[in-house]
């Protein structure tokens, strides 16, 4: 008869150890963090300023300090708009104001290092903030060089706008000034980068405001070194139907890698673009680069050796540097796409993960949604949506993103329109409000 | 006193065990010291390790019970169940914190009934009403999950939108309400067992739901279609923007 004595008792512990992270426990992080726990988060963009806002709710014991380069915030999503003149830059850009009534400390100063061991951030102001916890949400930098001619100098005269604010205002300044009949070409980046879908977005954008402007003989030139792009059905749905695109008067033209569209130099005064198999000539020209995480993860030591940064997707803490916990653009999350909306979500579960840690417990059953929408002409807006899980066999997020329906009505492409406003609004006061 | 918990804990695991079949027992044990340790798996442990184990039949089939109930629970559950806070807190994005949103053509769902919210998820869910992002973002929840996360958007304070209504419309739109909507939406719709809050609801999302109904792509029973199509096939369209002014302007 099989007795339990120490010895294989002690192995029964162990098996039981070993399978309990997924043993039915109710994991729920009922009880308060010690008081004046302290959570640093790097970074106020949407990712950030969720975590601290959703940390505090949590737990209003934490101590919660965001550190953020700049005195405001300005949104990239529906910086588009902005380009083209259907929205103010105002609206897009975010005061800090609302997230200190949280009781979060909010420190204008860029964070120039983490110390994982000794649980700190240094500042270039010359500060020291210790953590017992750190949240790292610094979005993306670009991989300047990656196409010859194209560094941050340049970006001064050729702007990326994939950052938004001063960058925004120079494209649209440019497509303003550009004579009717002229051409606009944009540079795509390769895979992963920030809003997959935002490239083709800007592109019908454009056809859109040139056709209403009346520089409708004005041509968009998207290279591309991929030979695939985010909701491409609904976009060349929409050219098709809005751009003349599969015509000879298309007013977009989009050149896939496998067409030589991969650019491998620009020349910034010229203006003029080198791609595999054929040279360009821009009016206006629109690189956006190659991306990495933002640099203060690299100076972290929170990145692979792809520029992005590794996390247990179910907590979101990096896996190589213990108690540091990375978000949004900066992070690998499964099949999840670099957007504000994921962002946010992400740093909801990362909260969560982080409060039960810090009161000693396991993180719970995490579940994420992203939603983006794209605005393609007057009235015509479609989307990709999904909601998200943790696969506990293969530690990753896992999720089916479904797009917009082809046979969607004009009421329902009017809706996610106005639907994409709203979305704006409300990501805007569940981030920062 | 920890012994004491911990015996106690062990009695019930054993009185249930004896209850219930072989098949509630995993559950069972779960449940036990789910509520005997709420919080921590090494509870447990602690309970393991500090057993008096094999003194007595009874300890020694409760612990082979335990054990063998944790073995097969390690196979057969994946995950703990995600927390009500957890689903809805995915939705803010949206829907804004805790259900209540600021963007005009998105529904608050902040103390929404919660078998209303079950419809709306349900009916998003199986394609019947007619939606763009929702019909996608209701399929990957579970019927629990759903019911959850209306038991939490339900608890949630409804704030009443802040929108400009003209005040014409609304009073034609109070009439309306009276002779048709009153007796199931009450208390000029901010109430009503099994319906959205409608008083104080964003009119531009109100407005795309009575076109729906209208349309017919938002199915419902045949009263409310034929209060709705008594409303259109009256007044048409202003009769709908009355209507909508009238909720709108209710704080
Ligand atoms: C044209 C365009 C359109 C888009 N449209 C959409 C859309 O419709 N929907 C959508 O969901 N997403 C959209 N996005 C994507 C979205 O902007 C990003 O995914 C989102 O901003 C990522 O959030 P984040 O918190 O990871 O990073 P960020 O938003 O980049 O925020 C990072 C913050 O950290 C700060 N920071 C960085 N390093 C430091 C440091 N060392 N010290 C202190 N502070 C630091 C930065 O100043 C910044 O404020 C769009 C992007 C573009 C370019």
């Amino acid at each position: 008869m099989f007795t339990v004595n120490r010895r294989n008792f002690l192995k029964f512990t162990v098996a039981t150890a070993a399978v309990a992270p997924v043993v039915g426990m109710p994991f729920i992080a009922r009880g308060a963090a010690a008081a004046g726990q302290k959570v640093v988060v790097v970074g106020g963009g949407p990712g950030g300023a969720t975590a601290a806002k959703y940390l505090k709710m949590a737990d209003p014991n934490l101590d919660v300090t965001v550190i953020e380069a700049s005195e405001k915030y300005v949104s990239c999503f529906l910086s588009n708009e902005a380009v083209i003149g259907e929205r103010t830059m105002d609206s897009l850009t975010i005061g800090f104001d609302d997230l200190k009534k949280h009781g979060i400390t909010v420190v204008i100063d860029t964070v120039t290092g983490i110390d994982p061991v000794g649980k700190t951030v240094a500042t270039k102001g010359g500060k020291t903030y210790a953590y017992d916890r750190c949240i790292v949400s610094p979005g993306v930098d670009f991989k300047w060089g990656a196409i010859e001619g194209y560094d941050e100098a340049a970006s001064e005269t050729i702007p990326h706008a994939w950052k938004a604010g001063p960058q925004t205002l120079l494209l649209k300044k440019q497509i303003e000034s550009m004579k009717d009949g002229g051409t606009v070409v944009i540079v795509a980046p390769p895979n992963p980068f920030r809003c997959p879908p935002g490239p083709y977005e800007r592109a019908s954008l454009l056809a859109h405001y040139f056709k209403t402007h009346g520089k409708t003989k004005s041509k968009i030139i998207i290279l591309d070194p991929k030979d695939d792009f985010a909701k491409k059905g609904l976009f060349i749905q929409a050219w098709t139907r809005m751009y003349g695109y599969g015509t000879p008067e298309s007013m977009i033209k989009w050149v896939p890698g496998a067409e030589g569209g991969k650019v491998d130099k620009i020349d910034p005064k010229a203006l003029t673009i080198q791609a595999q198999t054929e040279d360009f000539k821009a009016d206006v020209l629109n690189v956006i680069p190659p991306q990495k995480a933002g640099s203060i993860a690299t100076a972290a030591g929170l990145v692979n050796d792809k520029g992005w940064c590794p996390v247990n997707q179910k907590t979101f803490e990096s896996t190589l540097q213990a108690g540091v916990y990375v978000i949004g653009d900066a992070c690998v999350a499964g099949v999840m796409p670099k957007s504000a909306y994921a962002a946010n979500s992400q740093a909801k579960v990362t909260a969560a993960a982080v409060v039960a840690a810090l009161a000693g417990k396991e993180p719970g059953t995490p579940s994420y949604v992203n939603t983006c929408y794209s605005i393609a002409g007057h009235d015509y807006g479609f989307s990709v949506a999904a909601v998200y899980r943790f696969d506990e066999e293969k530690k990753e997020i896992v999720g089916k993103a479904e797009v917009t329906a082809s046979d969607a009505s004009p009421v329902m492409l009017k809706r996610e329109v106005s639907y994409a406003h709203s979305w704006f609004d409300n990501i805007i006061a569940d981030s920062w409000k | 006193m920890l012994r004491t918990l911990l015996g106690r804990a062990l009695a019930r695991v054993i009185s249930a065990c004896r209850e219930k079949g072989v098949f509630a027992i995993v559950q069972t044990v779960r449940e036990r010291f789910c509520e005997s340790f709420p919080n921590d798996r090494w509870g447990m442990v602690v309970f393991l390790l500090t057993q008096d184990r094999g003194k007595t039949m009874r300890n020694k089939i409760g612990f082979l019970v335990l054990l063998g109930g944790l073995v097969v629970a390690g196979n057969s559950f994946a995950a703990d169940p995600t927390t009500p806070e957890m689903l809805a807190n995915a939705c803010a994005g949206c829907h804004g914190t805790n259900g209540v949103s600021v963007g005009p053509s998105i529904p608050t769902l902040a103390g929404i009934d919660a078998d209303y919210f079950t419809s709306a998820m349900q009916g998003y869910k199986k394609g019947e009403w007619a939606s763009t992002v929702m019909v996608r973002l209701a399929k990957p929840y579970s019927d629990d999950e759903i019911t959850a996360m209306g038991a939490f958007f339900a608890k949630q304070k409804f704030v009443p939108a802040n929108q400009k209504t003209d005040p014409a419309k609304a009073k034609l739109g109070e009439t309306l309400h009276n002779q048709q909507c009153e007796k199931c939406h009450e208390n000029g719709g901010s109430s009503g067992e099994g319906a959205g809050i409608l008083a104080g609801q964003w009119m531009l999302y109100l407005h795309a739901t009575l076109d729906d109904y209208a349309s017919g792509t938002r199915p419902t029973d045949k009263k409310m279609k034929s209060k709705v199509d008594a409303v259109v096939n009256e007044h048409k369209d202003t009769g709908i923007e009355a209507l909508v002014h009238f909720y709108g302007s209710k704080k």
